[in-house]
């Protein structure tokens, strides 16, 4: 079970994401992901705080939907799991993504 | 079957995975693993699982299935994921590079990675048409 809920932060998209993130619902978090990049929105942030799981079909949407906005702005994680973490370190995406503590001071980087 | 041994199928259907992770968890926790390689092993039955269904079963047909078996022994916690697809040794697959950079990187090829990271063993083998693959989690002594 997936929830996934977006708002506005300023200037700032922000999805938060609760429960498993894996291959039967990694593309609802995807389309969320590029309907705010079709809206325009190119700044970011995914709180993952609600996140207990994620394999790497959650990772490939979150590669592609950074790909999509990188250069013009930017997607960044804020309060991932010990779990969650462990899984973007192994694919060496905490030196791609800029992670955050809190929510706060990930829609406060920009 | 073996006394130390628990035996699982699922349809080969993205929607089935939880159930093959909810058993595997089920049966490690048995086994005697901490709840961190609990849940490495149900990272690993999930992208398995989930790589067997993308690029094994290419036609999805209801008659497809993926048979999950858990061996616990001694010293050692097996997870051997058993399918029908043509025969592909997933190991043989070039690792991606966690160091590449934003650019440079697909976006799939991940599964199997994190499988090896994950487990203690990796092995795979083609037997009498099936595909064997066997994830190995170290029990602790």
């Amino acid at each position: 079970m997936l929830n996934v809920n977006t708002s506005m932060r300023e200037q700032i998209a922000l999805i938060e994401v609760s429960g498993r993130i894996d291959s039967m619902n990694a593309n609802q978090l995807g389309e969320t992901l590029n309907r705010e990049i079709d809206s325009g929105h190119r700044h970011m942030v995914l709180d993952l705080a609600g996140v207990d799981y994620m394999s790497s079909a959650g990772l490939r949407e979150i590669v592609s939907a950074l790909k999509k906005v990188r250069g013009s702005g930017d997607l960044r994680l804020a309060q991932p799991s010990s779990r969650v973490r462990e899984v973007l370190e192994m694919a060496g995406l905490d030196t791609i993504f800029q992670i955050y503590a809190t929510q706060s001071e990930a829609v406060g980087s920009y | 079957m073996l006394p130390n041994e628990s035996r699982f199928q699922i349809s080969a259907a993205v929607d089935q995975i939880p159930q093959a992770c909810d058993f595997v968890v089920q049966i490690a926790q048995q086994a005697g693993l901490d709840d961190h390689a609990v849940y490495h092993c149900q990272l690993a039955i999930d992208e398995a699982c989930t790589n067997i269904i993308e690029h094994g079963y290419t036609h999805q047909s209801a008659h497809e299935t993926i048979e999950i078996i858990c061996r616990h022994e001694p010293a050692r916690f097996s997870i051997i994921i058993v399918d029908s697809a043509p025969e592909f040794d997933p190991l043989t697959r070039t690792d991606p590079n966690p160091a590449a950079s934003l650019e440079e990187r697909t976006t799939g090829g991940w599964g199997i990675f994190f499988i090896k990271k994950l487990m203690d063993e990796v092995s795979y083998e083609h037997l009498n048409g099936k595909n064997y693959l066997t994830a190995v989690k170290y029990l602790p002594q």
